[in-house]
């Protein structure tokens, strides 16, 4: 069977499974290729950069006034990269 | 890239224990493994759309006996008479259909474990390569003295939703003027840990309209429960003096329930309400008993990564019916499970080990038709045990409640959209 009948993981490389395994819970609140609804921003055009930056700033916050000051408390500076890296890729289908 | 028929099953944790029965797939198409979805809610539906997703050549069947589904979450709001009845049905059939995926209506009613074959009510059989169920719950009905499935006819559960929905909201749309509403809550586990203290926000906000001096009397298992705070507060703010709540630490747990009186009796005391609801303890649903899915929790135990049965090779087990450490049965938890069944799936199709699963809960409450709170939490694999949580927290109480409905609505919206329609 070709990887052409899995267009999406073509190129699986374990960095890259981990970090669909990390972002496999954005899904629910960010649509299932990213795209956000409303009120929930989308993570599909959210530059690496911007991406580390707001994440790590909700880890340091001293408040959780926001859904994601709790939820970036789930995540380590490494995944956090990890994640920005992939979605950098356009890897959300 | 091949996926030999050899090494196809060769990884799955949990195989080791249990032998390796067959290890090629027996029902596959050019190459590729049939994959089974038994069970069509939040969990069944949202692993076959996502595994469509990840891997659109994969041949995947959803074996479901109802072709109409009636959904949990939104319920309250339509027994507390703000939606329609019908604003809760789909028909999961139409997205699959469009994404290429079979729907197949049928009762399962037995498993050939080891040719990895169901068996359907009608007579027919269907094979697979991996079985993925979502059984969701069920109900244990001998463990409140006199509420069985059929008093459920007369004083509902409406925890799984559909009659008795309609049933428990014509109920309360005829109670009298200052009558009680009475609702009672099991010990955890049970599907929407903050369901039963939604369901009294929204009826009181309803009653606080039509029926003001009317009370609601809620008698817990629990000693304490989830979002308790901001439930607290709001009842105070937005309800004063009309819900009372009551744990069994003070009140003793139930002795018995009379569905003709409307009784409850416990250790300590009896009341008798106008309106009865009772939510009676809980397992996983009847399919996951039939195909040997449970241990003695009446749950099922699964590899932390893998989602694999501890019972039965091949088959992984997502959602409400999971004994699958600290996360919660939601159906949010229940749609990240799927989609990181689906990835395990997929990779193993590929002969790529599986990463340790990130699964995040997060989910709204209302606390009245125009207020909402919430519980997030983060949950991670460790060293192969179950989940535990890395993260979890609930709305603070200066949070924005009104945003918070903003977002639960449109937090609605991608549910039902990921689940029934599609990607």
């Amino acid at each position: 069977m070709s990887l052409l009948c899995f267009p999406v993981l073509a190129g699986a490389s374990s960095d890259r499974e981990k970090a669909r395994a990390l972002t496999v819970g954005c899904l629910g609140c960010h649509g299932t290729s990213g795209e956000g609804q409303g009120t929930l921003p989308p993570l599909k055009t959210l530059d690496r950069e911007t991406f580390i930056q707001r994440f790590q700033a909700y880890t340091l916050e001293d408040k959780t006034g926001s859904v994601m000051h709790r939820i970036a408390r789930g995540y380590t500076a490494q995944e956090i990269r990890l994640m920005a890296d992939f979605l950098a890729t356009g890897s959300l289908p | 890239m091949r996926v030999s028929r050899r090494n196809f099953m060769k990884w799955a944790p949990g195989m080791a224990a249990i032998g390796v029965l067959r290890s090629g797939p027996l029902y596959a198409t050019r190459g590729i493994p049939r994959i089974v979805v038994a069970g069509g809610g939040f969990a069944g539906l949202n692993f076959a759309h996502a595994l469509k997703q990840l891997a659109p050549a994969a041949d995947i069947i959803v074996i479901e006996q109802n072709p109409r589904y009636v959904r949990c979450p939104g319920s309250n709001q339509v027994i507390a008479g703000f939606k329609p009845m019908e604003s809760l049905t789909h028909q999961p059939a139409l997205g699959l259909v469009r994404q290429g995926i079979r729907f197949l209506q049928g009762r399962i009613t037995g498993m050939d474990a080891d040719q990895r074959i169901l068996h359907l009510e009608d007579g027919s059989r269907v094979g697979f390569d991996r079985l993925i169920a979502a059984p969701g719950i069920d109900f244990f009905w001998d463990k409140i003295e006199g509420y069985g499935k059929s008093q459920s006819l007369k004083v509902p559960h409406a925890w799984q939703a559909g009659p008795q929905t309609q049933l428990l909201h014509d109920q309360l749309a005829a109670l009298p003027e200052g009558g009680l509403f009475m609702m009672t809550v099991p010990a955890n586990p049970y599907r929407c840990p903050p369901g039963p203290y939604e369901r009294a926000s929204l009826i009181a906000a309803r009653l606080q309209r039509v029926n003001p001096r009317a009370k609601i009397l809620i008698l817990d298992a629990k000693t304490k429960f989830s979002k308790e705070k901001g439930f607290k507060a709001a009842w105070t703010s937005l309800y004063p003096g009309m819900i009372e709540w009551i744990s069994f630490e003070t009140e003793g747990e139930i002795d018995h329930v009379d569905v003709e009186s409307r009784t409850v009796t416990t250790a300590f005391n009896r009341y008798r309400a106008d309106v009865l609801n009772v939510i009676p303890p809980q397992k996983a649903g009847k399919l996951a008993e039939t195909l040997g899915l449970t241990d003695e929790t009446g749950w099922c135990p699964v590899d932390p990564v893998t989602f694999t049965s501890l019972k039965i090779p091949h088959v992984h087990v997502i959602g409400d019916a999971t004994r699958y450490g600290a996360v919660p049965k939601s159906a949010f938890a229940a749609q990240t499970e799927a989609r990181a069944c689906a990835l395990v799936i997929a990779l193993s199709i590929l002969e790529t080990p599986p990463p340790e699963p990130r699964l995040i809960n997060h989910c709204y409450s209302l606390v009245s038709p125009e207020r909402a709170i919430s519980v997030t939490g983060v949950y991670g694999v460790k060293k192969g045990a179950l989940p535990e949580a890395l993260s979890v927290m609930e709305s603070s109480p200066e949070s924005d409640q009104h945003l918070e409905f903003a977002q639960a609505m449109d937090w609605y919206e991608l549910l039902i959209r990921s689940t029934f329609e599609a990607p």
